[in-house]
């Protein structure tokens, strides 16, 4: 019994992989791309360091939202709820409670908006797309209100170190944040991919009414998706926190389409059905790669490569002499969005 | 027989004052394969859904292995020891056999599935049901063909040791072949000791597989007994009603001049011909296929989903086929589109409080009304109309057929499918029976009885002839 069943493992691995090739392949073009052009700066330990706390918060909320686009829903109100969470997070702070405690609030703040939307859209049948329209008006709002319009610094002798580029006990390597996405990206990954939650989800996103005539309880585990989304949104929220330095209730303004694309580039379906963890968390880094590459490209360095000097200073003509623009950065990850869906399409054909 | 493990006593269920069904009683014992049979409409699919926990009854009683079983939900069904497979099969299609299996009553330790534990009880559960060979139990469901998705729905059924499987025409969808295996995978599960109901429409099969029927007319047992005892003229007689009733019978009437001729199908100018046949043998395509060679106006028997725009007016709706007639240079008059429907409010007496009223607020059989008037505005020689009258109350029946025999009176020709028998031999001129797929040779209506329709459409033109 023992061979079939490990061909079994390997038909369910040798599938999910074939789905991560893509975006995975894609990741490392881009990143093999920016070491061509940007040798100094980007292939370094330190933009490593760098680039890895910038896509903590998208990557937190891919992993959320991953479950609930697997269970055929969306929530549009990560960044809302990023931006109250850290906002809530900073209030603690300053009233003097211990920095422990005021990221759980934080937390709780995130898993709180979550059960509403979980309410609203599994137990009262609102459309999820209109559910969370509108608690994202109201978190954003409601963080706004708390802040008083104004980001929230906490004292000065209160120090960030959960998002400090170079963390304390230097074996670290990476900030602490970091550590914590990867341990939380680790775990969903297992809960979605070997759980019977997990399973739960990806047959209400598949085939809802196949998934309530099996008696898997509809609507408790849908909600449970919007409620863990919201927990990682408040995460996210606590560690933009430390990474600003203050609580800014404009922070992570737009995020949610952010999230939404590294889901959809790394391969889930927005119908439903199917999506790992795995594939979000590169899609989410491939746009945090493009962005902080960007930024880098430096096009003098390109004679090295055997590009003639009048190319190079054609090329920093078009685009400045340091960097891509801001707006070829937003055609790019347009670009990469629109190919991830077509490559999605040819797959179900 | 055995003692029954399931027994049924006086279920009743009406919807919005129409009976389902009324005091019926049923016996199912641990073995045996009983057939629910029935015309359209005699309720055996409420009957099921009943058994099934989908749908709450109203009165009566229902006995499982002794116990009271009242189930609130399919949930409560399938855990009380009562499970269903489905005329579509409720797949996941992007999870694999083996957790669509298991789907629902996961193996697991402390929430982690235990795949290799899964894989076995598929396999296991596949092979008790003699599908081995068949399904593999590691593919996607996506890639399974529709009959092996049925014998995934068995599966899944036997993994939850039922003590009665529910099986709502299982094969309406399937080949030859795969029917076959499904039956060799039912026959498994009942000698097994599992009591089987089967509602069916194909009395061959019927025949093959089970071993007791029950026959419901009007929702009501007319008829229930050992299989080997009733033969096919009682379980049509009984399914169809023996009495002939007397209808009002349209007038014969020659015609010369035919409208449209298309393979062996023909209509002339002013004749209406009737369509009878099974829901499933095929009636619907072959209308929509003659809609598309003729170029006739069709109304659709789904006004929901494909005859009208709920939530957009009367007016509107009934303009939308020809809106560039109502007007000019592309802006489209509303003077013009209630001058219209305003017509036809007054010639087919359709009752609403203005042209701007919404469709959807209307009954049905004024919604039925406008898709007859929007077809008749149309102005197409043949109309072709799908179930005229299902879902509408007696009154309006009778004013929807006058409506109809008024434009055959006009010169139209018009084709109606439906399954109502009365209804076909009260409002045709010719009527022709489909018959898994294939329509049969069209001949007068008084040439046609009540249970010589009903007889071509469960068991097709040969046997009749035959017999």
């Amino acid at each position: 019994m023992s061979a079939p069943n490990s061909l079994s493992g390997w038909a369910r691995w040798n599938s999910t992989f074939k789905r991560l090739l893509g975006p995975s392949a894609a990741l490392c073009a881009v990143i093999l791309f920016f070491s061509l052009v940007a040798p100094e700066s980007f292939c370094t330990s330190q933009n490593a360091r760098t680039l890895s706390a910038q896509s903590v918060v998208v990557v937190l909320g891919a992993i959320g939202m991953t479950f609930v686009v697997v269970g055929g829903g969306i929530d549009l109100s990560i960044g809302s709820v990023i931006a109250l969470s850290s906002v809530a997070s900073a209030l603690m702070v300053r009233a003097g409670f211990s920095s422990v405690t005021a990221a759980l609030i934080g937390c709780a703040v995130g898993l709180m908006v979550g059960c509403v939307n979980g309410f609203l859209v599994a137990s009262a049948r609102l459309p999820a797309f209109i559910a969370t329209l509108g608690t994202m008006g109201i978190a954003r709002g409601v963080a706004k209100w708390l802040a008083n319009q104004s980001t929230i610094y906490p004292p000065e002798d209160w120090t960030s170190s959960l998002m400090a580029k170079n963390p304390d006990p230097v074996w670290l390597l990476l900030a602490p944040g970091v550590w914590i996405t990867i341990v939380i990206a680790l775990a969903f990954g297992f809960v979605l991919s070997r759980t019977v939650f997990g399973a739960w989800v990806t047959s209400i996103g598949s085939n809802e009414s196949a998934a309530r005539l099996c008696g898997v309880p509809v609507v408790r585990v849908r909600w449970t998706t919007y409620a863990l989304c919201g927990l990682l949104a408040g995460v996210a929220g606590v560690l933009q926190f430390h990474r600003l330095s203050g609580g800014d209730p404009t922070t992570a303004n737009g995020k949610e389409l952010e999230v939404i694309a590294a889901v959809v580039i790394g391969g889930a379906a927005l119908s439903g059905g199917f999506g790992t963890v795995g594939g979000s968390i590169v899609g989410a880094i491939l746009m945090a790669a493009l962005a902080n590459g960007c930024n880098l490209v430096d096009w003098n360095s390109l004679g090295r490569w055997g590009v003639s000097s009048e190319m190079a200073h054609a090329l920093s003509g078009w685009f400045g002499s340091s960097g891509i623009p801001n707006y070829v950065q937003e055609i790019l990850v347009g670009v990469v969005i629109v190919i991830a869906a077509l490559a999605d399409r040819r797959r179900h054909r | 027989m055995k003692s029954p493990i399931f027994r049924l006593t006086g279920i009743s269920k009406t919807f919005g004052g129409v009976h389902a069904l009324r005091k019926v009683d049923l016996d199912l014992a641990a073995g045996e394969i009983h057939a629910i049979l029935g015309e359209n409409g005699a309720g055996k699919s409420t009957l099921l859904r009943i058994m099934a926990g989908a749908e709450i009854l109203d009165a009566g009683s229902m006995q499982l292995s002794g116990k009271n079983y009242f189930p609130r939900s399919p949930r409560a069904a399938r855990t009380a020891g009562v499970c269903v497979v489905h005329q579509e099969p409720a797949i996941a299609e992007h999870q694999t056999v083996a957790d669509n299996i298991n789907l629902g009553c996961e193996i697991s330790s402390f929430g982690i599935i235990d795949r290799a534990g899964q894989l076995r009880k598929a396999r296991q559960a596949l092979k008790a049901i003699g599908a081995e060979a068949i399904v593999d139990p590691t593919a996607l469901a996506s890639t399974l063909t529709s009959g092996t998705r049925q014998l995934v729905e068995i599966a899944r059924a036997f993994v939850t040791q039922p003590s009665v499987l529910l099986l709502d025409e299982p094969t309406s969808s399937l080949g030859r072949v795969e029917a076959d295996q499904l039956w060799d995978a039912v026959r498994t599960m009942a000698k097994s000791g599992v009591a089987v109901a089967l509602v069916s429409h194909r009395l061959d099969e019927v025949r093959r597989v089970a071993n007791r029927a029950t026959i419901l007319r009007d929702g009501a047992v007319v008829e229930s007994g050992e299989l080997s005892i009733l033969d096919d003229d009682a379980l049509v007689r009984a399914m169809s009603g023996s009495v002939a009733k007397e209808l009002q019978a349209r007038s014969a009437r020659t015609h010369e001049n035919i409208c449209f001729q298309a393979d062996s199908f023909e209509i002339r100018r002013g004749e209406i011909i009737g369509i009878g046949g099974l829901v499933g043998s095929g009636r619907s395509r072959w209308l929509r296929e003659l809609a598309l060679k003729s170029g006739a106006a069709r109304v659709s028997e789904d006004r929901r989903g494909e005859g009208f725009a709920q939530s957009l007016s009367i007016a509107e709706n009934l303009t939308l086929p020809f809106l560039s007639r109502m007007g000019r240079w592309g802006i489209v008059l509303s003077s013009e589109q209630a001058r219209v429907a305003n017509k036809w409010r007054e010639a087919l007496s359709i009752k609403c409080t203005d042209p701007w009223q919404r469709v959807g607020d209307l009954s049905g059989g004024n919604q039925q009304k406008i898709a007859i008037a929007r077809v008749l505005e149309q102005g197409t020689a043949l109309i072709l109309v799908d179930e005229p009258t299902r879902g509408i109350d007696v009154s309006a029946k009778a004013a929807i057929h006058e409506i109809l025999r008024h434009a055959a009176d006009d010169g139209h020709s018009i084709v109606v499918v439906s399954s109502d028998t009365r209804e076909l031999l009260a409002l045709c001129d010719r009527i022709a029976v489909m018959f898994r797929g294939s329509l049969g040779v069209s001949k007068a209506t008084n040439e046609w009885t009540e249970h010589s329709i009903v007889d071509t459409a469960l068991r097709g033109a040969g046997v009749e002839s035959a017999a």
